[in-house]
């Protein structure tokens, strides 16, 4: 089964020494049988949003199965409009949003992050990581500002906020690589539906074998694993 | 690759609940031989019933070894908990959770729970989450030189400040699978350790056995090292005989 990784790494990342080449990034891609992955620059995040974006691209260029996540922060205003018009028309389908990183809530009353919202309207798919913020914060009111289906980087405690934002609609989604404890997989797939379950890693700064062995041990139909592990992804950027 | 997974837990977490029957289905899908199994319940602070529950499984799931939770904020109930347990060659050990106590591992009450427990010769297993805990439990093991503690996690993201510890203190055990899955740790772990101080352990439920198994199985280390983390060096700290593996 070729896999989608919706969460990998290339660039220098400044909390940790490990290598986020393209090189280890391509050969963790071919030792387990991943298909395409979706992959940001660290220093789009951590340095230059624009920047590291122009570099994404010209690296993604280079290689088939990578398909560019450009950042965007909404602190960055309006320069990320500018930013969000540009790498759409250049055929963008796929970007993520920061909080932590960039220092701001996921929630409404966050004028430009509403405005780039907007102005993201059409987009294939968002990710959002809300891994490590003190608090992290998604308000069911931001279902409706989300403009395509988000799939939201949480960690195993704080699924339930995933699950009560996504009563109000069909675009809130979560990614697996901080689902990591037993049942938790398992506990998205029932709250959600397998179709807005996607697989991502956090390679190479993560463990691809243990982000797959994960979802290989949780105890889901082998359609529902197949849906996470390809299908999904591949249904929204067809 | 069957192998000793030295720590489960027992009871409710928050997307499901790990019972007898639970655990013995884990360890068939994972080719566990053989489980440490700790009580939520205990952890969280009831750590009369919590034990109790513990012994109550390893009544019902042979391949289960227990681990006797203390707590340093209740040290006189810690000690009965010890003497009521470790008698037992059915008991790995005594496990102690600074985070959930709010209780400093260098705290006198905890310097008093270590001294009552050094008499029974078992390794103490400590959760080691972050990097303040590390030089916390650097400090215990240059104290209690005779006591083996295994940093459970081993020092989360910090795992580095762990490792050089552990080179610093034999005394010191690591047990790194359960504490993220950082790309390159065993690797370095063992590079700087050598392959007989880390162990293995899937902290069932806060993690799904994948991410551990996965981990080990991804490292670029050879395959008697892998068995050395998932079985043999297991055996030989806890001296179980091969019919307890």
């Amino acid at each position: 089964m070729p896999i989608i990784d919706a969460h990998t790494l290339v660039g220098a990342w400044p909390q940790a020494e490990v290598d986020l080449s393209l090189e280890a990034l391509a050969a963790g891609m071919q030792s387990r049988g991943i298909g395409r992955s979706l992959v940001t620059h660290a220093s789009a995040m951590f340095y230059d949003m624009v920047q590291g974006n122009d570099e994404l691209v010209r690296l993604c260029g280079q290689h088939e199965p990578l398909e560019p996540v450009a950042v965007l922060n909404p602190l960055q205003y309006p320069a990320c409009l500018e930013e969000a018009d540009r790498r759409r028309s250049a055929g963008v389908k796929v970007f993520r949003l920061c909080p932590r990183e960039h220092g701001y809530p996921f929630a409404g009353t966050v004028g430009p992050l509403r405005e780039l919202l907007r102005r993201l309207e059409g987009t294939r798919l968002l990710l959002v990581d809300l891994v490590g913020l003190p608090v992290p914060q998604l308000g069911a009111e931001m279902e409706e500002l989300l403009p395509a289906p988000t799939a939201f980087t949480v960690e195993s405690d704080a699924l339930g906020l995933i699950f009560h934002a996504a009563k109000e609609g069909p675009n809130v989604w979560v990614e697996t690589s901080r689902l990591q404890a037993g049942g938790a997989i398992e506990a998205a797939v029932r709250h959600l539906g397998a179709e807005r379950v996607i697989f991502g890693s956090g390679a190479p700064l993560r463990s691809l074998g243990a982000a797959i062995t994960t979802l290989q041990f949780a105890e889901l139909p082998d359609a529902d694993r197949a849906a996470i592990f390809e299908g999904n992804v591949q249904r929204v950027l067809a | 690759m069957p192998g000793v997974d030295i720590l489960m837990q027992l009871g409710a977490s928050p997307w499901m609940d790990v019972d007898a029957a639970r655990v013995q289905r884990v360890m068939q899908r994972a080719r566990f031989d053989l489980v440490g199994v700790a009580s939520r319940r205990a952890l969280a602070g009831d750590i009369a019933a919590g034990n109790a529950e513990t012994k109550g499984l390893l009544s019902s799931v042979p391949q289960a070894r227990g681990w006797v939770v203390v707590n340093p904020t209740y040290p006189e109930r810690s000690a009965e908990e010890m003497r009521r347990h470790l008698s037992s060659s059915r008991w790995l050990g005594a496990v102690i959770h600074p985070g959930i106590a709010r209780e400093m591992l260098t705290s006198a009450s905890t310097r008093e729970v270590l001294n009552a427990y050094r008499r029974y010769t078992r390794p103490l297993l400590v959760h080691i989450p972050n990097g303040a805990a590390v030089r916390d439990l650097e400090v215990l093991a240059a104290e209690f030189t005779t006591l083996k503690f295994i940093a459970a996690g081993a020092g989360g993201d910090d795992w580095q400040d762990c490792m050089y510890a552990a080179k610093r203190y034999v005394n010191i055990h690591l047990e790194p699978l359960s504490g993220g899955s950082h790309r390159g740790k065993l690797e370095t772990i063992l590079q700087v350790l050598g392959p007989n101080r880390v162990l293995f352990a899937s902290n069932y439920p806060e993690f799904n056995p994948g991410a551990s198994l996965g981990l080990l199985m991804e490292a670029k280390i050879s395959d008697g090292e892998k068995q050395n983390i998932l079985t043999n060096n297991a055996v030989r700290l806890f001296g179980l005989t091969r019919g307890e593996e």
